[in-house]
């Protein structure tokens, strides 16, 4: 069960909430990804203060 | 009157209270100016000329019976049309706000006419604050006064072009990632984005509410300082509003700034950057070390995840404040605008938490530079003006989007909410004004009226007026 609402190849459901038309989409959907691909680069930062990445560690190990 | 539009603040202040200059004249000089020259700057978007010769009469019958109520008293000045102005309308610099009309002022707006400002107008804005070069699909351009064929930046692209155009002495603009600043540096004027918090937001329209400040432009130093003493403080109404001291921000404009330790990041703010921008920032570095201050280059390597952070936080919360009109009134959004706002709309949660996370830290390391450095200096924007028709633009052989490279450098002080001046540093070779930008701990506005006011005496840049 996916608990993100994370941006996917298909068409969000929720776009007419935005007045997203599929054409509009096409525009936004390569923003949106390289903006979220940038905002995981953050979490390089976020290591020594995130106690989640701590507690999946142990579990991996 | 043809040269009162010519006059900062301070010098029109000191005649006023010597009543040596009436406020009426001095009103009616700068609306003729607005009449001279509008047509080509179309920097207002509602002038109040009735209103302004009512208060201007006013004024002057205080004067005249000895109730002087300080430095703004008879000062014409214009408010960003995001400025709730009891009665008159407010835009928002938008087609849906167009009959918008508030039944109260924002606490600013009281604050300067409660200290006898003059109010001349609602000032052109990039639409509903949200991009960096006052294009404005609704109203027309605001156009620059160096170059009319080129953008003041933005998005108080107005407030930019009438202060430099001395159709008003001052002007407030609001700074979500740099929108005081950039058209400040653009237009050759100073501007201040004050701490987060230091001025009240209460009746200022929203972008994104852990973002936004407010504060004044104008042709001098000491005029901001003045303009800033008379905004600043807190408001109750205001949730983000900090409750600390207000100084007296002319206070110490004349200290001596040697031994000032001054910190220059040698990267990120000069990845992408203009020759001629680059050889005046390297200009007015040696003038501190001139008057005494160390400047030291430096590695600030968390200032890589600005962009990140500033535009996941900008966007998200300008979609949530603008949700129901991007879901009912989206036809009447500028495009630029509409999809900024649907981008913001398709954040996810996870991205907009991770980039509060990342925003502490950012904030902690910037923070810790302050523990060896008074100040730290870059340029405000990385080229001079562009063309308004422009949406790229040629920097040392690459081409680069106009519209996010405006913002690239002024973004870091808002995530950090830090103050921030923009001074004028000298001219581009086509004759288009060159900003820096001088950030402080939080709070210290008063050090950086301090060092801005020493800069300034050395340059000629100081109260420049271009002929129109």
């Amino acid at each position: 069960m996916s608990y993100d609402n994370e941006c996917t190849n298909e068409l969000p459901t929720k776009l007419s909430d935005f007045s997203i038309d599929s054409d509009q989409w096409e525009i936004l959907k390569p923003i949106s990804e390289t903006s979220s691909n940038s905002v995981k680069m953050i979490g390089e930062i976020l290591t020594i203060e995130t106690v989640s990445a701590a507690i999946f560690s142990v579990v991996e190990s | 009157m043809d040269h009162l539009h010519k006059l900062s603040i301070s010098e029109a202040s000191k005649l006023l209270y010597k009543k040596e200059l009436s406020p009426v004249d001095l009103v009616k000089a700068h609306l003729a100016r607005i009449k001279k020259t509008d047509a080509k700057l179309n920097s207002f978007i509602t002038i109040l000329e009735d209103t302004a010769i009512k208060s201007a009469t006013q004024a002057e019958k205080e004067i005249l019976s000895g109730k002087w109520k300080g430095d703004l008293h008879g000062i014409p000045l214009g408010l960003k049309d995001l400025y709730f102005t009891k009665g008159v309308p407010t835009t928002i610099g938008s087609e849906i706000y167009k009959n918008f009309i508030p039944d109260y002022d924002a606490k600013v707006t009281r604050n300067l006419t409660e200290a006898g400002a003059i109010i001349l107008g609602k000032l052109q804005m990039h639409e509903f604050a949200l991009g960096t070069t006052s294009y404005n699909p609704h109203y027309g351009s605001a156009r620059n006064p160096w170059n009319l064929e080129c953008v003041t930046g933005g998005s108080s692209g107005g407030s930019g072009s009438s202060v430099s155009a001395g159709q008003c002495m001052g002007a407030l603009g609001s700074d979500t990632g740099g929108s005081i600043r950039i058209p400040s540096a653009l237009c050759g004027i100073v501007g201040m984005k004050p701490t987060f918090g230091r001025v009240s937001r209460h009746g200022v329209f929203p972008l994104s509410n852990s973002l936004d400040t407010v504060g004044p432009m104008t042709r001098t130093v000491e005029d901001n300082a003045i303009m800033l003493n008379a905004i600043s403080g807190h408001d109750e109404q205001d949730p983000y509003s900090a409750k600390v001291k207000v100084s007296d921000f002319k206070a110490h404009l004349e200290n001596d700034i040697n031994k000032l330790k001054i910190a220059r990041p040698r990267t990120y703010f000069y990845d992408v950057i203009d020759k001629e921008v680059l050889t005046l920032i390297d200009k007015a570095c040696s003038q501190f070390e001139n008057l005494g201050a160390e400047v030291d280059m430096i590695d600030l390597p968390i200032l890589d995840h600005t962009l990140a952070i500033s535009g996941t936080i900008l966007l998200t919360e300008a979609a949530e404040i603008h949700s129901e009109n991007l879901r009912t009134k989206s036809s009447l959004i500028g495009d630029d605008v509409k999809l900024r706002l649907q981008q913001g709309a398709l954040t996810s949660g996870t991205d907009y938490v991770k980039s509060q996370r990342g925003r502490s830290v950012y904030n902690q390391r910037i923070n810790e530079l302050f523990e060896t450095y008074d100040i730290l200096l870059a340029p405000t924007v990385p080229i001079g003006a562009p063309p308004i028709a422009d949406n790229s633009i040629d920097v040392n052989g690459n081409q680069e989007l106009v519209g996010p490279l405006m913002a690239r450098l002024t973004r870091p002080q808002n995530i950090t909410g830090l103050p921030t001046i923009s001074v004028p540093i000298g001219f581009t070779s086509n004759q288009m004004p060159v900003g820096m930008q001088l950030t402080s701990p939080a709070f210290q506005e008063q050090m950086l009226y301090n060092v801005a006011y020493q800069f300034e005496n050395l340059s000629t840049m100081k109260n420049i007026i271009p002929p129109l």
